[in-house]
């Protein structure tokens, strides 16, 4: 048989490729128009409803900006909201550390699976508010409480996602890559850590939610420190717009870093064929 | 110490001695290999042929040191592939039947990985001088999804290049190319391996990509044994072509076959209770 040149392979339809290594910047995902109707009649229905009932129900939309403004203004606030979002990314990034890396040892070990998962499993059977009075009774300060809450709630979803994330990576890469020898260093930054990026972006965004609920709520029961402290003067004092002013500055803090890791995961993601949109 | 690199030297690249191979599931015990035995001189270009199932994919994963011989022994360049697993270090490469690229490196960082595990010169000039030779210029930032499954491949075979491996093991790479990618991919494999004077284990279910392209055959009966081991088969005529082949297609359907059905009476009873 004749033997075939290095060459004869028709070239392939030319697609568009990049020359370099591409920058992609996906589109900053503007709200639906459905979305901003839906939203502008809450708040038109709430503006209407202030204009009926007694401003200690529902105050209207311009005391709550007025609030807003002289809460970011007064002594305290910011010191208050700094020491609440600290306290959640704090106390996030360990229970990252700990539960992650004990998912990723389960994965390649069965035994410390075997060990781990059943404790986990018993945790759910535990109603949150005894981790609190727990915590409580265990803990002096506020610090090691709130961590402590925040950890026992979020480790699972930590635990199980990079677990199974592990898991899902294809047998095939996984003998693709341990047949050059790597060292374990190698392996997990070569392998595993990439492979597990959108199992720990989707561990981030649900535990974002949940530990800055668990972060306020502590801090509510206890009183002294943070937005909690703030939230339960409101209510003390029964000043509704005084609550909303703080309910925003969460609710911004949440959805921000959110929104910021919706456009981490496009460009982390960006390898994917269809990136999903978010 | 001069005897360790003495043994290295005379050994031969390959030496496969008795190894079976027993699958343990909880329902059932599949034999993959059944006293395999054989031997790859150092710069031989080998070829083995096999029906699909017959232990070709399990014996690159002893090989490679990925899996243990339930008995029997597997020697590369004089070292157990697994007990020794360091020592085969960059000395062995695959190119496996998908191309299992990773999906989030581009085609050069690709190629760059078994430099980066190895600790070589992580620049990109030799990557992307292997990538110009098989043929991918300006392809070099495409991401894997961005690329045919042929250009893929081609990836998959620069980056087993890249490192300079003494053997190199090809797992029906070509087989689920189309025909003149395929032959191209396979040409262009053989001829950079024989130009660097590699040991190449080629390993193919198709009799006519072993004929054109090996200079020996080890055609597998199934489970894994080797019933024919047909050697100088480069440059033949037509007529011997035409027996040649005859003659490989009744040992892959007459005795392979003939030995499965005869049970597992060449299998040492011991393996079916020691698992694998
Ligand atoms: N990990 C495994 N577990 C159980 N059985 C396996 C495993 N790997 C391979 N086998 C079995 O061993 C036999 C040989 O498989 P393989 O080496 O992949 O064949 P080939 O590559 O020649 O097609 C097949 O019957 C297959 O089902
Ligand atoms: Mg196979």
């Amino acid at each position: 048989m004749a033997e075939l040149s290095l060459h004869d392979e028709p070239q392939p339809a030319r697609r568009w490729v990049p020359r370099r290594a591409p920058v992609r910047r996906g589109p900053v995902s503007a709200l639906p128009l459905e979305s901003w109707i839906a939203f502008a009649a809450v708040l038109a229905a709430w503006e209407i409803a202030s204009h009926f009932l007694p401003p200690f129900l529902f105050p209207s939309l311009a005391t709550v900006a007025a609030t807003l403004v002289e809460t970011l203004q007064s002594p305290g606030s910011v010191e208050a909201i700094a020491l609440t979002y600290a306290r959640i990314l704090v106390s996030l990034a360990l229970t990252f550390a700990i539960a992650g890396g004990l998912g990723i040892w389960a994965a390649v070990h069965p035994g410390v699976d075997r060990a781990i998962a059943p404790l986990v499993q018993l945790k759910q059977g535990v109603p949150a508010v005894c981790w609190a009075i727990f915590a409580i009774i265990w803990f002096k300060g506020m610090e090691p409480r709130v961590f402590f809450v925040v950890a026992v709630s979020t480790f699972p979803t930590f635990f199980y996602q990079l677990r199974d994330g592990v898991r899902g990576i294809p047998a095939d890469l996984w003998s693709m890559v341990r047949a050059w020898r790597p060292s374990r260093w190698h392996l997990l930054r070569k392998l595993l850590l990439p492979s597990l990026v959108p199992s720990m972006l989707v561990a981030w965004r649900i535990n974002l939610g949940n530990g800055a609920r668990i972060t306020v709520t502590a801090e509510l029961l206890a009183g002294v420190s943070g937005i909690g402290h703030f939230l339960r003067e409101s209510q003390e004092q029964f000043r509704m717009d005084a609550a909303i002013a703080w309910t925003v500055v969460m609710a911004v803090f949440v959805l921000s870093i959110d929104f910021g890791m919706g456009r981490l995961e496009r460009r982390l993601l960006a390898w994917r064929q269809n990136p999903k949109p978010n | 110490m001069a005897t360790e690199s003495e043994t290295e030297l005379t050994a031969d690249a390959i030496r496969f001695t008795g190894v079976h191979k027993l699958f343990r599931t909880a329902e059932q015990a599949t034999l993959a290999l059944r006293h395999l035995t054989f031997a790859v001189a150092r710069g031989e270009y080998v070829c083995v042929l096999g029906r699909s199932g017959c232990g070709k994919s399990t014996t690159v994963n002893l090989l490679l040191g990925l899996g243990v011989p339930t008995s029997g022994q597997v020697s590369v360049l004089g070292h157990d592939p697994h007990r020794e697993f360091a020592r085969l270090r960059g000395r062995i490469a695959c190119v496996f039947q998908n191309d299992r690229l990773l999906p989030w490196r581009n085609a050069i960082d690709n190629v760059r990985l078994p430099m980066e595990i190895l600790g070589l010169d992580t620049s990109s000039a030799e990557a992307e001088t292997w990538l110009q030779r098989l043929g991918l210029q300006g392809f070099e930032y495409a991401m894997p999804h961005q690329l045919s499954g042929g250009m893929r491949q081609r990836v998959a075979l620069a980056r087993a290049l890249t490192s300079d491996p003494d053997i190199l093991l090809a797992d029906e790479a070509f087989g689920h190319l189309d025909e003149v990618t395929g032959n191209s991919l396979r040409t262009q494999f053989r001829q950079l391996a024989k130009d660097r004077g590699k040991t190449v284990l080629h390993i193919t279910h198709s009799i006519d990509e072993a004929l054109d392209f090996s200079d020996r055959i080890l055609v597998l009966g199934k489970p894994g044994s080797v019933v024919a081991d047909i050697a100088k088969i480069r440059e033949l005529d037509v007529s011997s072509r035409v027996r040649l082949r005859a003659e490989i297609l009744q040992h892959l359907q007459g005795p392979g076959v003939a030995a499965a059905a005869a049970g597992e009476a060449g299998v040492p009873p011991h393996l079916w209770e020691a698992g694998s």
